[in-house]
């Protein structure tokens, strides 16, 4: 029951997290190749 | 013939020298990229498994956020452990990726060295494809290790974005507690909350949550075991819920939606038949008639109180006397008033007369530090010198009404002095000193203290709460109601200066 309720509560979060991460590793990239 | 093969084998030589000068690089190139990429990729993917898509065959975490003993029952705010607890499982999760991926070239390596027919053709590769690993690993290393500082540079800002959030919250609802003057205090146990505890809403579910305020377990909502979702502050709702007090050994139900409005504590006290019981019953009644004259709103703020004071008005209205009130410890009676310029919520204590003689049952009475404002109340037939100077016939009428309590400074003396002991600055506190029965003994104008003073012979009693108290008013009361439904006039006179320290503004004129 509980696992179920953090699997719901925490996906918003995560999938939050995984996009700010990835948006910044875009960005690192990106500066490196720009740079 | 023999320059033939000498120059057939250099020949071969130089063919195979130029085979190893491209094919060990070549090989080595690809290697190193597969793996520098490969592993960042491995990593992103295995963050993309944890936050993301969570499939079935992901692991289980390793580590994972226990709630500690006696912590509420609900899940713990993403930032408040399980973020860190997804990154390690990533990191795992990316971790056995990657040894997949080394595993497989280095079986490739392996098998570059092991084929017999092909050996000087292969071998190349494989020492190219060592080369490559090992650097192509180790920048690919490099590379997924700031892509986890990243992640973690994620958690990490917006931990602290949560947590600022979340004091801040909390601030806030304080700070807006403290301007609306809100101080929630429990009617069953006395103790001041500070925030009341709440059961889940949810259906079928009894958890009760002890600190719903933004922390560990959320900062605008939190969720309970159960899936319910619940506000965290006042300010986003939370009084809606069931509310309880949250000191243990109490954690009685708290209807009155604790935290919406301020609370006003006001304590009765005085002699036993005084006439407590029966003034609170027609300030009650008082309230309903300007309720039912649209002049405010009064309702009973919890089911106890409705069903103790639901007779009020029957009772006042028939004249018959009330019971005697239990020397248990009281339980507040509470009001919600709704008024133009806001609510309030009125917590009454009516306590036995016989609580108030000696020192040990008066400290009981916890609620006395909790009010500014105090109604003490004094039958004047009780009062020796009073009695003996009314006719023979009118003290037959009357003795059957007559409290046969000790006199009135007792009470008084005793309560006064319980109230300063448990810490309440009486030149901060108010007095209501109020005479009842002005029915049966009329009210003969002129200064209320004087007549206390002079036919009472209470002089002690009104020099002490005069000096003691900020501010002490003398009334007579008459608590009955006339057959027009009409409360005796005094009663609202005796209310409109008693709330008016709380910014209440009852109908009529000021006093």
């Amino acid at each position: 029951m509980t696992d179920a309720v953090e699997e719901r509560s925490y996906r918003g979060f995560r999938r939050y997290v995984f996009a700010a991460t990835i948006i910044a590793i875009a960005a690192l990239l990106t500066w490196l190749f720009l740079a | 013939m023999w320059i033939l093969y000498a120059l057939g084998f250099l020949l071969l030589a130089a063919l195979y020298l130029g085979y190893l000068t491209i094919t060990i690089p070549a090989s080595a190139a690809i290697a190193c990229a597969i793996y520098a990429v490969g592993i960042p990729v491995a990593y992103v993917m295995g963050l993309g498994k944890v936050l993301a898509t969570r499939p079935r065959s992901l692991p289980e975490p390793r580590r994972w956020p226990k709630l500690p003993e006696g912590a509420d029952p609900a899940v713990f705010q993403y930032f408040y452990g399980p973020a860190v607890a997804d990154a390690d499982h990533a990191s795992r999760v990316a971790y056995s990726t990657c040894r997949e991926l080394v595993e497989r070239g280095a079986e490739l390596i392996r098998e570059s060295f092991d084929q017999d027919n092909a050996i000087w053709f292969s071998a190349p590769l494989g020492v190219g494809g060592v080369i490559g690993l090992a650097v192509g690993a180790a920048a690919g290393a490099v590379i997924a290790a700031v892509f986890a500082l990243i992640h973690l540079l994620v958690v990490g800002v917006s931990a602290v974005v949560v947590r600022v959030a979340g004091t801040m919250l909390r601030v806030a609802d304080s700070a807006m507690l403290r301007i609306k003057n809100v101080r929630m205090v429990c009617p069953h146990c006395y103790e001041r909350v500070a925030y009341p505890a709440y059961d889940c809403p949810g259906e079928d579910c009894t958890r009760r949550h002890r600190d719903v305020r933004p922390g560990r377990f959320g900062i605008l909502r939190r969720r309970c075991q159960c899936g319910t979702p619940m506000n965290t502050l006042l300010l986003f709702g939370s009084s809606r819920m069931a509310a309880f007090c949250p000191h243990p050994g109490c954690e009685r139900s708290l209807e009155h939606r604790p935290g919406e409005a301020p609370e006003i504590v006001l304590p009765f006290f005085g002699a036993t038949g005084a006439g407590k019981t029966r003034l609170l019953f027609s300030m009650v009644t008082q309230l309903h008639v300007w309720s039912d004259q649209k002049q405010l709103t009064a309702e009973f703020g919890d089911s106890s109180t409705a069903r103790e004071l639901d007779v009020a008005d029957r009772l006042l209205r028939s004249g018959t006397s009330t019971i005697g009130t239990s020397v248990e410890l009281p339980r507040a009676h509470v009001i919600r008033l709704i008024l133009k310029k806001g609510t309030r919520i009125l917590q009454m204590y009516d306590a036995a007369g016989e609580r108030f003689y000696n020192t040990d049952r008066t400290q009981e009475l916890g609620y006395l530090n909790k009010a500014r404002t105090f109604i003490l109340v004094i039958d004047p037939l009780s009062v020796e010198a009073f009695w003996q100077q009314l006719p023979a016939s009118k003290q037959a009428e009357l003795s059957s009404l007559r409290s046969a309590a000790p006199s009135p400074d007792l009470a008084y003396q005793q309560t006064h002095q319980q109230i300063e002991a448990m810490g309440v600055q009486l030149r901060k506190a108010r007095l209501a000193v109020v005479f009842s029965r002005a029915d049966l003994i009329g009210s003969p104008g002129g200064d209320v203290a004087e007549w206390a003073r002079s036919e009472l012979g209470l002089g002690n009693l009104v020099r002490s709460a005069t000096q003691n108290f900020k501010e002490a008013h003398y009334f007579r009361t008459a608590a009955v109601m006339d057959s027009g439904g009409l409360v005796h006039e005094s009663i609202a006179v005796l209310m409109r200066w008693v709330l008016a320290r709380d910014g209440v503004e009852l109908p009529g004129a000021v006093p």
